[in-house]
C-alpha cells in the first residue's frame, strides 16, 4: 500500500509536469518555464526561512530516530543486565548533541534574518540580499542534512553497544570510540555551516 | 499470447462500434434552389427535423421529375452554425449565396440529412445519365468550360489554404458556387443546385479570438477603427490612450500612423508619439526601448519600459500599462497589445504582463513540495509501526479490570 501511494503521488506529478512542459515547448514559448526567473524573481525570505527551518527540522528528525533506536535497545536489554541502563546513556547523550548542533544554528541563521520593510532598488544590494539568502538557505539544509545522518549512524551505533555491553561489559568502551567518530560527522555540519554563515 | 490476441480484438471490435455509431448518427445540411420560374408546391418541413436517407431519396425525386440540370456542390465539412454564422459587423458567409436565393425559386434548406450525397450518388444515375466530378481549385470555371455542357455536375469544393480561416474559406466557396450557377443557368433553362457536405463540421467556423491571438486583418479594422494603430512592421492596439504633461490631460486620438520600424503616431494638437524597439540586446527577444512624445517641440522621454517579448510574439496587458517619467504620465488602459518586427498583419500569441504561475504561485508550489515529500515519510513511518502481538491469544481469558467504588 505504501509503494502505491508512492507511485501514485510521483506518477500524478511526473504527469503534470510532463504535460505543462509539453505545453510550453510545443506552443514555442519554451523559455517561459525559466529556472533563471524563478531563483531571481522569488523572495530570498523564502529561501532563508526555508533554510532555517530545514536546519532544525532535520536535525531533530536525526536526533529522534537515534534516540528511538538506542533506547529501545536500552530499555530491552535492560530487562535482563540491567547495570547498562545508566552506562548507555551517554550514547542518548550523543543523538542529543546532534538536535543542540541544528537548534543553535537555525539561531544563528534567524539572528541574521531580519525583515527590511524597504524595497530595495539599488543593484548591488539587491544582490547582497539574494546572496545573504542562498547562504542561509545552504548552511540550515547543509547543518539539517548532516545532522540527520549523524543521528541515524549514532543511534545505530549505541544500539548495538548497548547490546553488546548487556553481553559482555567489556565492550562498551571500544564501541564508544566508534560513536565518537559518528558523532563528529554532526560537528563538521556545525562547522560548515557557522562558517558558511560568516560571510554574511 | 491467445489472451492478448483477444484483447486486442475486442478493443479493435469496439473502435469499429465507435467509429460507426459516429458516421451513422452524422448529419450534414443541405441547401437546393433552383433557377426556373415554375413554383413548385411543397410541403413544409420542419426545421429542426432530421431527415433519413430514404426521406432524403424522396424529395429529390421529387425535385428531379423536371429532369433539370443537377449541379452540386460538395463541401469537405459544413454545419447549421456556418450559415448562421456572422462576423462583427453582421455579415454572413454567403453574400452571394443570399442574393441568389432571394431571385430564385424552389428553395429547400434542410438543416440536418443523413448522408444526402449517397442519395444523390445511388440514385441519379438511373436515369441514364453519369456524374462529371469537378474539383475546383481558387480558379474557378472559365465561361466556355466543357464541364458547362454536362447534364450532372459534381464539383468538388477545395480546402482551406494554409492561412485561411473558416469565414474567409466559405466566402471564396460561395463566390465559385455563384459564378458555376451562373454561368449553367445561363447556358441551361432549368437548373438544380445542391450545396452540402461529406461531413458536418463541428467547428463554428472561426471561433471568438482567444486571449492569446488577436486578429487585426484589414477587413476586421473598419476605416474609423481608432484604436489599433499599424505601420508595416508594428502593430499597436490600444484603446484609450491619455497623455499628462505636469497637470495637463489629454487623450491621444484619430492618430495617424507612419513609420517603418519604430511606430510613429502622429495625433492632432502637434502630439507625435514614437514607440522605439530594439531586437539586439538579447538576441531573440524583442523590446520596447522607450516612448518618445513630442509636444508643440517639446520632448518628453519614457524610458523606463519593461515590455518586451520573444520575437513573433505579442505582449499584451489587461490592466492599465502606465509610462512614467518625473511628473509625466503616459496611461494606456484596458487591453494593451504590441508586437514589433511582424511580417503579416496579425498578432503574434501574446505574453501577458501577468504570468499564469506567478512568482507567489511557484513559491507556494515549492514549499509545499518540500512539505509533502515530508509527510510522505512520516506516513511511511507510521505504517511501520507494528504493535505488539506475540502474547495474543484470541482464544484465552479475557483481561478484567475491576473498578473499585
Amino acid at each position: 500500500m505504501r509503494t502505491t501511494i508512492a507511485y501514485l503521488y510521483i506518477g500524478f506529478f511526473s504527469l503534470l509536469v510532463t504535460g505543462i512542459i509539453l505545453f510550453y515547448l510545443l506552443t514555442g514559448r519554451g523559455e517561459a518555464l525559466s529556472i533563471a526567473w524563478f531563483l531571481e524573481e522569488t523572495s530570498p525570505y523564502l529561501w532563508a526561512s526555508t533554510g532555517i527551518g530545514l536546519c532544525v527540522g532535520l536535525s531533530v528528525v536525526g536526533a529522534a530516530v537515534g534516540i528511538y533506536t538506542t533506547g529501545a535497545s536500552i530499555v530491552g536489554g535492560g530487562v535482563k543486565a540491567p547495570r547498562i541502563k545508566t552506562k548507555n546513556l551517554i550514547s542518548v547523550i550523543f543523538c542529543e548533541a546532534v538536535a543542540i548542533y541544528g537548534l543553535i544554528t537555525a539561531i544563528v541563521l534567524s539572528g541574521t534574518t531580519a525583515l527590511e520593510v524597504t524595497e530595495v532598488t539599488d543593484m548591488v544590494q539587491n544582490a547582497r540580499k539574494m546572496m545573504a539568502a542562498y547562504v542561509t538557505f545552504g548552511a540550515g539544509l547543509c547543518v539539517g542534512l548532516v545532522d540527520l545522518f549523524c543521528g541515524l549512524c549514532v543511534g545505530s551505533v549505541g544500539s548495538g553497544a548497548a547490546i553488546s555491553d548487556a553481553a559482555n561489559s567489556s565492550l562498551f568502551v571500544k564501541i564508544l570510540i566508534i560513536e565518537i567518530f559518528a558523532s563528529a560527522i554532526g560537528l563538521f555540519g556545525l562547522i560548515v555551516g557557522v562558517y558558511m554563515t560568516s560571510r554574511i | 499470447m491467445v489472451a492478448h490476441m483477444w484483447s486486442g480484438s475486442v478493443s479493435l471490435c469496439f473502435l469499429l462500434i465507435y467509429i460507426c455509431s459516429v458516421y451513422s448518427t452524422e448529419f450534414v445540411p443541405l441547401f437546393m434552389w433552383e433557377s426556373s420560374s415554375e413554383s413548385h408546391p411543397k410541403e413544409e418541413i420542419p426545421a429542426l427535423a432530421t431527415i433519413t436517407a430514404d426521406e432524403f431519396k424522396d424529395i429529390v425525386m421529387q425535385k428531379l421529375q423536371n429532369k433539370p440540370v443537377v449541379v452540386i456542390f460538395a463541401e469537405e465539412s459544413l454545419s447549421v452554425e456556418d450559415f448562421s454564422w456572422k462576423d462583427e459587423a453582421g455579415k454572413g458567409s454567403f453574400p452571394n449565396l443570399e442574393s441568389i436565393s432571394s431571385e430564385s425559386d424552389g428553395l429547400t434548406y434542410l438543416p440536418f440529412v443523413h448522408a444526402p450525397l449517397h442519395a444523390f450518388r445511388h440514385h441519379l444515375p438511373v436515369q441514364g445519365r453519369e456524374w462529371y466530378n469537378l474539383k475546383l481549385g481558387p480558379s474557378s470555371l472559365s465561361n466556355d468550360d466543357i464541364a458547362l455542357n454536362e447534364t450532372l455536375l459534381y464539383v468538388n469544393l477545395d480546402d482551406a489554404a494554409s492561412d485561411e480561416d473558416r469565414p474567409d474559406l466559405l466566402k471564396r466557396h460561395d463566390a465559385v458556387i455563384s459564378k458555376v450557377y451562373r454561368a449553367l443557368a445561363e447556358r441551361h433553362g432549368d437548373v438544380l443546385a445542391v450545396y452540402t457536405a461529406h461531413h458536418s463540421s463541428w467547428q463554428t467556423g472561426e471561433e471568438t479570438p482567444t486571449r492569446r491571438i488577436r486578429h487585426l486583418l484589414a477587413t476586421d479594422l473598419e476605416a474609423g477603427d481608432e484604436k489599433a494603430y499599424g505601420n508595416n512592421r508594428t502593430l499597436l492596439y490600444a484603446p484609450t490612450m491619455i497623455l499628462t504633461i505636469g497637470q495637463k490631460s489629454t487623450t491621444l486620438e484619430n492618430g495617424i500612423v507612419g513609420g517603418d520600424e519604430d511606430l510613429i503616431i502622429n495625433f492632432p494638437d502637434n502630439i507625435t508619439v514614437v514607440f522605439s524597439f530594439e531586437n539586439t540586446k538579447s538576441p531573440g527577444y524583442w523590446s520596447l526601448q522607450g516612448v518618445h512624445v513630442t509636444v508643440q517641440n517639446e520632448l518628453y522621454n519614457f524610458s523606463d519600459v519593461k515590455i518586451g517579448a520573444p520575437l513573433e510574439f505579442s505582449y499584451h496587458c489587461s490592466q492599465e500599462v502606465v509610462f512614467n517619467a518625473n511628473d509625466n504620465k503616459l496611461n494606456i488602459s484596458n487591453d494593451f497589445q504590441i508586437q514589433p518586427y511582424i511580417d503579416g498583419r496579425r498578432f503574434g500569441a501574446a505574453y501577458d504582463c501577468v504570468y499564469f504561475f506567478t512568482v507567489p504561485i511557484w513559491s507556494g508550489l515549492f514549499v509545499c513540495t518540500v512539505f509533502t515529500i515530508i509527510m510522505i515519510f512520516g506516513l511511511g513511518m507510521i505504517m511501520d509501526i507494528k504493535t505488539m502481538d506475540r502474547f495474543d491469544d484470541p482464544k484465552g481469558k479475557t483481561i478484567t479490570i475491576n473498578v473499585a467504588d
